[in-house]
């Protein structure tokens, strides 16, 4: 398979300039990005349904929570775009896992094929073409997926970004849902009840993608 | 990894075993090959901690491109959990074992090489100009096991029957047949669910000419001992948890 990597550096897996990480502990990081996002999605579709309930509501106030349609409107396309996204992260955060689980067997085979030559340094098998090349795969195939990773993780990163940005703007529009809803009379505090919920369910979304990213950082 | 080399004709069959590196709470494992020419066979390669000395051990008697057959006798992890990294430096490989444990073995990472299912009935394993018998076994233990009968340097490789349990570092032959019953015993009670199959593979084996049976734990039988053994296991009854 071509690849940009090949060519340009030494896969000598052998060598002690070649570094081999610690892909268990990825595995396990990408792998609970993947059950934070996963939450994350459920809450989404639960603000989808509470801001449908919201809007239904409004309309059954009728004039005097019109000013309220639009933020509900907003809401619900909010809901709609956020499980969008989170489903999208959650493919990200599952090829992540996918890839960090090729490389921490790669990474296995490397430590595997080190102790293997170091029993008997004097086999001169290891010196063969064939094996050399084998090697040299194995060290590229580390390399290549190490750079998928980083890649997967850059856009994860930005995807991140998107959902927070999203949030942090639901939790200003609930304020206005708020000042509006009291201008509803008795249904004031159904009203506001249901803001509420929205701005919780806001707030564990991004109490999700917060912890998402404290894991990236590790 | 000592090493012994159990046949030396136009083709050689070397066991590898007894590893001082192991770790203590590991089962001690038999691993076989079988050279001929530029094809070579690694018989149960053993688990995921055996893959570093035992890659060490093959490469001595070929080149890593010769080494063209995988043979598991079952699905256990003590005989093919290296298969995933096996799978990723063999480059003209195949695997034999029970078309039962396609799927399953499949778990321990099969990118690369080929599954080549054996049906119930058994049959060849060509490795070049030598055809070895694929031998049904099954239900000693598992429900899909196979051994391998060399009829030319008459070597029987026996899986699980045959093995004993006994401290690391112990003799590669047995030397005293009726002491080693000692430690074969709760194994075969244990390890073999059915007198049944145990009767239908005491008589299959007994047609084959052994010189030597060689088990996957434990000690090799020379020929004098493989008749004690068989009327030893014949009289034996299995499936009990002792």
């Amino acid at each position: 398979m071509s690849t940009p990597l090949a060519g340009s550096l030494s896969f000598d897996i052998f060598s002690s300039q070649f570094v081999v990480g610690n892909c268990c502990q990825s595995t396990i990081t990408s792998s609970s990005i993947s059950a934070e996002l996963g939450k994350a999605c459920g809450k989404a579709k639960k603000l989808s349904l509470a801001a449908k309930n919201a809007r239904a509501m409004v309309l059954r106030v009728g004039d005097r929570a019109m000013g309220l349609k639009v933020v509900t409107d907003y809401f619900s396309e909010l809901a709609d775009n956020t499980i969008a996204l989170a489903d999208n992260i959650n493919n990200v955060a599952n090829n992540i896992s996918e890839v960090t689980v090729s490389r921490w067997r790669t990474e296995t085979l490397i430590e595997q094929l080190r102790k293997s030559k170091k029993l008997d340094e004097s086999n001169s098998a290891f010196d063969s073409d064939i094996l050399k090349k084998i090697c040299e795969n194995v060290g590229l195939n580390l390399k290549q997926d190490e750079a998928t990773a980083d890649q997967l993780i850059r856009d994860l990163e930005v995807e991140l970004e998107e959902i927070q940005r999203q949030m942090r703007a639901a939790d200003v529009v609930c304020v206005t849902f708020l000042l509006e809803a009291t201008k509803t009379g008795e249904f004031q505090e159904i009203l506001k009840s249901m803001a509420n919920n929205i701005k919780q369910l806001a707030d564990d979304i991004k109490a999700h993608v917060t912890r998402s990213y404290t894991l990236l950082e590790i | 990894m000592q090493t012994h080399n159990i046949y030396k004709g136009k083709h050689q069959w070397v066991v590898f075993g007894r590893d001082e590196g192991k770790p203590d709470a590991i089962i001690d494992t038999n691993q076989c090959m079988v050279i001929n020419g530029n094809r070579s066979l690694i018989i149960d390669p053993g688990g995921t901690e055996l893959f570093a000395p035992m890659l060490s051990a093959v490469l001595q008697y070929a080149d890593i491109e010769e080494i063209t057959d995988l043979f598991a006798s079952h699905q256990d992890p003590d005989i093919i959990s290296s298969l995933g990294l096996w799978d990723q430096v063999l480059p003209h490989a195949t695997l034999h074992a029970s078309w039962i444990w396609e799927g399953f073995i499949r778990h321990f990472g099969m990118g690369n090489i080929p599954y080549q299912a054996i049906p119930d009935s058994g049959g060849i394993l060509s490795l070049g100009d030598l055809d070895l018998q694929l031998v049904p076994a099954h239900f000693l233990h598992s429900s899909g096991n196979f051994h391998i009968y060399d009829p030319v340097a008459k070597i029987l490789f026996s899986g699980d029957v045959g093995a004993s349990l006994e401290q690391s570092g112990s003799p590669m032959y047995v030397e005293d047949f009726e002491k080693q019953t000692e430690f074969m015993e709760a194994f075969h009670q244990r390890w073999m669910p059915s007198n049944e199959a145990k009767l239908d593979w005491i008589n299959r084996v007994r047609t084959l000419d052994i010189e030597l049976m060689v088990p996957q734990h434990g000690r090799i039988f020379r020929r004098e001992d493989v008749p004690n053994f068989l009327d030893w296991f014949d009289e034996l009854k299995v499936g009990i948890t002792g």
